[in-house]
């Protein structure tokens, strides 16, 4: 276990020497690396520190178990707000590749000892735009806001027609992503992942937001 | 089940949309944009009510509640993307202290009442003031958060009813260099180009404009630009290294108030080097100079008039012997190659260039002067009013443009023209239907000599709606006095306690955003109506209603005639017609309804996308490329402006520039995304910036307290090292969002004598261990 975890560390420390090098032409890095400082810091993460740590753990204890749609849900304000990252941010990397590292296969996050979600949208590289990590637990003021239930599972016609897609596509076009990465829950993890033209099969439940003109209906006249 | 309000709104819909189409016959209209799904949820769009990017967004309604926001393909800024502040947004209208009822201050206790009894208090107080002390002795505060109906109705209420200029708005705090920029170079207000340039740019120079933070999602279209367009280069021109700095491929760090230098310092090499369109400067272009040496009107007494004069070539080239790149070198940091590189970019004829900026240009005791040296370089090498070539004028609220630019809630300023002129008070007067003679031609004060006019007391009753001046009015203890002073009156309309309701005599509850019906205007010309999508909590009123309230009650309800249910409609259709013609049309409320945004000038029924080019712009003389119609000889200006230094210098005393702006998660002073959680927990406080060496020398650790100290305020607050803004030696930033961290009792009320903009940029502080 112990051999493990020290491999795994070693692995995040060549991959952040990598991307300090990578980045290093456009902006100085400094180079020390005090953990225990980061953890001591009102603001959670404070600069180029190399392990990663779940918010209130400085070093990884989370059993490792299968992601379930309720940890799904537990990190976003509503189904499709972008999820909140649930681990520390130890860089400023902006072109995305900090976090494309782990995220853009659903890599195996070793400090974390967990699956990493994958991004359905790799190509949007400044992350934190809308992806925030949450440093602080108390609140400035309750907030009252309830969002809509999730949308039901298992939205089909007959018990054998395949499934239709109760969720928005946009931002969430890539299917795999989320269907049949390794970090997907089982409730919504998909039995054949060899067959990749998915919408040849599934189709939106919901006509598309970008289906804004009346739709006609024929009538008997 | 859908609510009585639903269904008429739905109505409503198809009857603008049925409208709109026999207006503009040929042209298809997309249905009413809301639908019903099966989940009982139905989607509407609204602009965001953040920065002034103006994202489309679709709010899902269910059961009277906003239950899921989602980016709307059809934007033209955002094409479906929003930022984590406009995906957050409605759970802002949800704070457990939402102001649902009006306060009104009994023996110093802030006291529940009526709404209508606040109003009738408010009206009589106003009148009261009027009766004692003269109309001067009122005022009105205002935003650019203020939706253009309220504006509108604000204006119509102090200039046409009350007859007082003492109407302002906080936007004089973000955007008036960029007016006076503007006017100065080409005698129209706001941007020529669009956001549609992004995808025609190959050069992108960002000045002093931190655009991943604050304009979060035109930077993501900025760099999808880079990944799609290989060769597109993005260069940061930044006091501090921030999260744009990171992105860009060039970063280069100037000393603050130095861009002036680095301006005229492009101009110098492009001229030198003949990069320049000398067929383009021969017939569009005149050169003009103005005073030097103009002050920073830090005193009471401070008075300034720039007096314009021509100028010619020879004179302007003289004037750049003094900024050859190695004296620029020499007082701004900015190696002479970068200079050199900088012009090499903006005069390659075979690339486009976009140059954007917001508050670091404008934020500035010469913020007019930075402006039209910005222009200067477009202008010199003809890369404007053409896809891909701007120099775009950025914006920082949902509607400075919209509202205070383009109706003009500012002391000079009418919803067309200026005060001072004749024909512009005779055109609002014949609109609103009043006496001329009612409209006074003189200015009063502007933001920072209205505060100081409530503290000498020429202003006795001031009302503050969508802002929160006790947080964001720079030396803000001498004005919190002022506003505590004995027979000082103030009213503030807000959704949530703020430091600025602390002061308040009376509280109006507002509704917020999507519980009332309004338009924005954004950075780009473009206008987005949004409807009333819910109900206000309690007794919270929209500003325009709350305004035209206590109008009636003073005796102008033949002003403000409209019931509730068509008054924005009314209101809108009046104001349109200040703006009639090609130069500023403005599109009918039935289109506006029906879609989600569009750009004025709107000319049978179609955009203007880059104005001053007869291609595309119906108000130039179709016999030539360009036509700056704005000013009478049809020419823009070159204006030969100076490097001055700033207000207040960092000295042995007071060693450290202070810097203060934004963060990407937060709005302004924080009164409203410090009440969504997911925003409060990813950034719970402000925080000082500071170099790691500078923090080591005086004996600064991560975290540590540390107290600030200014000629006007002290503060302490937490160290940040390393964070994602990132200041050189000898600088230290603070974030303004947070109101127990009131950094603006440390900055300096100096502003440019021209646009009497503060300057938020620049202030000297001393720094050590708490």
């Amino acid at each position: 276990m112990l051999t493990r975890r020290l491999a795994s560390i070693a692995i995040v420390l060549i991959v952040s020497l990598a991307l300090i090098a990578a980045i290093g032409s456009r902006r100085a890095v400094t180079p020390s690396i005090d953990v225990r400082q980061a953890a001591l810091s009102p603001f959670g993460s404070t600069g180029p520190t190399a392990v990663w740590q779940a918010p209130g753990s400085q070093t990884a204890t989370v059993p490792a178990r299968a992601r379930t749609l309720s940890d799904r849900d537990r990190n976003r304000a509503f189904d499709g707000a972008p999820p909140t990252v649930p681990h520390s941010v130890d860089t400023e990397a902006m072109d995305g590749q900090a976090c494309l590292a782990c995220h853009a296969r659903g890599s195996w996050a070793p400090p974390l000892n967990a699956w990493a979600p994958q991004t359905p949208h790799p190509e949007l590289v400044y992350c934190r735009q809308c992806h925030v990590p949450q440093d602080a637990k108390g609140l400035f003021r309750a907030n009252g806001f309830r969002p809509a239930p999730r949308v039901a599972l298992g939205n089909r016609a007959t018990p054998t027609s395949p499934l239709l897609i109760p969720h928005e596509l946009q931002m969430r076009e890539n299917c795999v992503a989320c269907h049949a990465a390794p970090a997907t829950p089982k409730a919504i993890r998909t039995s054949h992942p060899e067959l990749t033209s998915c919408r040849q099969c599934h189709v939106p439940l919901h006509a598309s937001q970008q289906d804004v003109a009346a739709v006609f209906t024929r009538e008997l006249h | 089940m859908r609510t009585r309000r639903e269904l008429i709104h739905d109505a409503a819909a198809a009857a603008a949309v049925t409208a709109a189409a026999q207006l503009v016959p040929g042209v298809s209209f997309a249905g009413p944009p809301s639908r019903v799904d099966l989940k009982g949820v139905r989607w509407e769009k609204a602009p965001c009510r953040f920065c002034g990017v103006g994202c489309s967004l679709q709010i899902a309604i269910r059961n009277g509640r906003a239950v899921a926001v989602r980016g709307d393909r059809r934007g033209s800024a955002n094409k479906g993307l929003a930022c984590v502040k406009g995906y957050h947004s409605i759970l802002a209208l949800y704070g457990s202290d939402r102001l649902t009822k009006a306060y009104v201050r009994k023996n110093g206790k802030l006291v529940p009442v009526p709404m209508k009894e606040a109003l009738d208090l408010v009206a009589a107080k106003m009148q009261e003031t009027i009766d004692k002390h003269g109309k001067d002795a009122v005022a009105m505060y205002g935003s650019g958060q203020w939706t253009i109906p309220d504006g509108y109705a604000a204006s119509k209420f102090m200039k046409g009813c009350i007859g007082t200029n003492n109407l302002e708005a906080n936007a004089r705090l973000c955007m008036a260099s960029a007016v006076t920029g503007f006017l100065t170079s080409f005698g129209l207000d706001e941007p020529m180009g669009a956001y549609a340039d992004i995808e025609h740019a190959d050069v992108f120079v960002l000045w002093g404009n931190n655009m991943a933070e604050m304009h979060p999602v035109l930077f993501s279209r900025l760099l999808e630009r880079r990944r799609t367009h290989p060769g597109t280069v993005i260069i940061d021109l930044a006091t501090r290294t921030t999260r744009t700095s990171d992105a860009a491929d060039h970063s280069f760090l100037f000393k603050p108030q130095t861009d002036l230098a680095v301006a005229n310092g492009i101009c110098y090499e492009l001229v030198k080097r003949g990069w320049i369109d000398r067929a383009f400067i021969e017939r569009h272009v005149a050169f003009a100079k103005g005073k030097t040496n103009i002050g920073y009107g830090t005193e009471d007494t401070f008075k300034f008039k720039d007096k314009p004069e021509p100028a010619n070539w020879d004179e302007f080239v003289a004037f750049l012997q003094d900024y050859t790149p190695e004296k620029v070198e020499r007082l701004s940091g900015v190696p002479a190659d970068a200079i050199r590189y900088l012009a090499s970019l903006y005069g390659d004829p075979k690339r486009n260039v976009v140059s954007f900026w917001c508050m670091g240009m404008n934020q500035h005791t010469r913020g007019t002067w930075i402006n039209n040296l910005v222009y200067n370089i477009h202008l010199l090498v003809g890369k404007i009013s053409r896809p891909g070539n701007s120099p775009f004028s950025l914006t920082g609220q949902p509607s400075a443009c919209g509202t205070v630019r383009e109706v003009g809630t500012l002391t000079h300023k009418l919803p067309h023209g200026v005060v001072m002129k004749k024909e512009h008070r005779e055109l609002a007067a014949k609109i609103w239907n009043v006496p001329v003679e009612r409209i006074p031609p003189k200015p009063s004060h502007h933001t920072v000599d209205m505060f100081r006019a409530l503290d000498h007391g020429d202003i006795r009753f001031m009302w503050i709606q969508v802002t929160n001046p006790m947080v964001t009015i720079p030396n803000l203890n001498r004005y919190r006095g002022a506003a505590l002073k004995e027979d000082r009156f103030i009213v503030v309309s807000d959704v949530y306690p703020t430091p600025t309701t602390d002061v308040a005599d009376v509280i109006l509850p507002s509704a917020m955003w999507i519980e009332r019906e309004g338009m924005y205007g954004n950075s780009e010309r473009r206008t987005q109506h949004f409807a009333q999508l819910l109900d206000p909590p309690g007794e919270a009123m929209s500003d325009t209603w709350q305004i035209i309230e206590v109008a009636r009650r003073m005796g102008f309800e033949k002003e403000f005639p409209w019931p509730y249910e068509t008054h924005i409609r009314e209101l809108w259709e009046e104001y349109r017609k200040f703006h009639a013609g090609p130069k500023h049309e403005m599109a009918p409320y039935d289109e506006l309804v029906a879609k989600p945004g569009i750009q004025w000038p709107y000319v049978n029924g179609k955009e203007t996308t880059w104005r001053y080019n007869s291609e595309y712009d119906p108000a130039c003389n179709p016999d030539v490329k360009f036509d700056f119609y704005g000013k009478p000889d049809h020419r823009a200006r070159i204006w030969l402006r100076p490097y001055e230094p700033a207000a207040e210098s960092p000295d042995e005393e007071y060693p450290f520039w202070l810097n203060t702006g934004r963060v990407l998660e937060h709005w302004h002073t924080g009164s409203m995304t410090r009440r969504v959680p997911q925003l409060h927990r990813a950034v719970p406080s402000a925080y000082v910036e500071i170099h790691p060496e500078d923090a080591a020398e005086l004996g600064i650790r991560e975290g540590d307290l540390v107290i600030l100290r200014s000629r006007r305020g002290v503060m302490k607050i937490r160290a940040h090292i390393n964070g994602r803004g990132r200041p050189p030696r000898g600088q230290v930033f603070v974030p303004f969002f947070d109101e127990s961290k009131l950094v603006n009792e440390l900055t300096l009320d100096a502003f440019c004598p021209i646009s009497k903009q503060p300057d938020y940029k620049k202030c000297a502080v001393r720094v050590e261990r708490a």
